[in-house]
């Protein structure tokens, strides 16, 4: 399997329970074999009612109605696996719950998680955040903290580290693999 | 109308990586608050190798012999049947049990069905307000089922015990309509018991 991941985020209402929080914001940018296709990067903000939480920063975001959203992440995505901080656990429970809200048909797409990367890199060390793997790769720095609407490229730059140190060619996929659910395409 | 409490716990926190190595539930009844049935099981794990795993358990929880033990499919469809229609109720479950359930199953090749269920973490932050700390230690404590004494990590099995009584008092609490959910319920899975 040559690289071919999308690596993405979702801010949510609450971050608390995809059965009550809805997704407001995707941000999401491919990586193929290794290097990151800064050209195909993806943004969609959706409606919700209420006001944008005042560290979501819209600029860039093409807004669209949720489910149009999602249905449009969805072709972005292709054949590639999805990767995000604790994707198969926090992220993409509010995705298959939001298709089954608005009862869009599915497809079974493979997830990975940062987490199973920086456990298999540190097994004896406890890191929990995506600033914990930063500092630990030297991309942030100890008292470096990186702002929210930067950290999809923050993401993006640890998962290109952590995949490059336990797979240098990005010919095999160094962690185990979930089913998650995107719209169906067609 | 009867709910399930459900606990699945895990070796770690990856979906893709650990394994389940215990599966437990109780069924309350909603309208008295009544506990009616529980089910418990510990898992053989997948994975790890036993003994070592053996070892893990013994010194956090107690003595276990794993290779008596249902494997996962078995333990899920266990559940399952357990469950019956009834819906469920678990702790921040829509984000940890159910991917987990889900994964196994499909690792598994276990056909699933979809199931109700409701996240006792919402029915926290509906009693207590958003910004609560709706950890289940912290919940305990606050109904009055664990001190400052009480041993870290919980265990599976007193886990599942103090979710169900905090969830009858919460319940109590909120005090739904008959038939009706205090909070919004999401879909899950279970596996399929009857191929028929």
């Amino acid at each position: 399997m040559i690289m071919d991941v999308v690596v993405f985020d979702l801010k949510t209402t609450g971050d608390h329970s995809p059965n009550q929080d809805v997704i407001i914001a995707i941000s999401a940018v491919r990586m193929t074999a290794g290097h990151l296709e800064t050209m195909q990067r993806f943004d969609a903000l959706a409606p919700f009612n209420g006001p944008l939480p005042s560290w979501l920063k819209p600029a860039g975001l093409v807004d669209a109605a949720r489910t149009e959203a999602l249905i449009r992440f969805s072709r972005f995505v292709g054949d590639a696996w999805l990767l995000a901080e604790q994707g198969p656990s926090d992220k993409m429970p509010f995705i298959h719950e939001e298709c089954l809200r608005s009862r869009l048909p599915t497809r079974e797409v493979c997830v990975l998680d940062t987490g199973d990367f920086a456990r298999k890199l540190w097994p004896d060390v406890c890191l929990g955040s995506l600033h914990d793997f930063a500092k630990r790769l030297g991309v942030l720095e100890e008292n470096e903290f990186c702002e929210v609407d930067q950290k999809l490229k923050l993401l993006a730059e640890v998962v290109h580290h952590m995949w490059g140190k336990l797979s240098p060619d990005f010919e095999v996929c160094p962690v185990g693999s979930c089913t998650g659910f995107l719209p169906a395409c067609s | 109308m009867n709910l399930v409490v459900v606990n699945v716990a895990t070796t770690g926190f990856s979906v893709a990586e650990d394994d389940v190595y215990f599966v437990g539930a109780q069924r309350i009844d909603a309208d008295s608050g009544r506990l009616l049935s529980s089910f418990s099981t510990f898992v053989k794990p997948e994975r790890r190798g036993i003994v070592a795993f053996e070892e893990f358990t013994r010194s956090h929880f107690c003595a276990v012999d794993f290779e008596s033990l249902p494997t996962v499919s078995e333990a899920l469809l266990a559940l399952a049947r357990f469950v019956g229609k009834d819906d469920l109720i678990a702790h921040r479950g829509p984000v940890t049990v159910i991917p987990v359930v889900r994964e196994k199953c499909a690792r598994h090749g276990l056909p699933v069905r979809p199931v109700r269920i409701m996240d006792s973490a919402d029915m926290a932050r509906e009693l207590l307000g958003s910004r609560t700390d709706v950890t289940l230690r912290k919940l305990a404590k606050r109904f009055r089922l664990a001190d400052d004494q009480t041993p870290t990590p919980l265990g599976p099995v007193r886990h599942l015990e103090i979710l169900g009584e905090v969830v009858q008092w919460m319940w109590a609490l909120l005090a739904p309509e008959k038939g009706r959910f205090p909070v919004a319920h999401g879909t899950g899975v279970l596996p399929i018991t009857d191929l028929a």
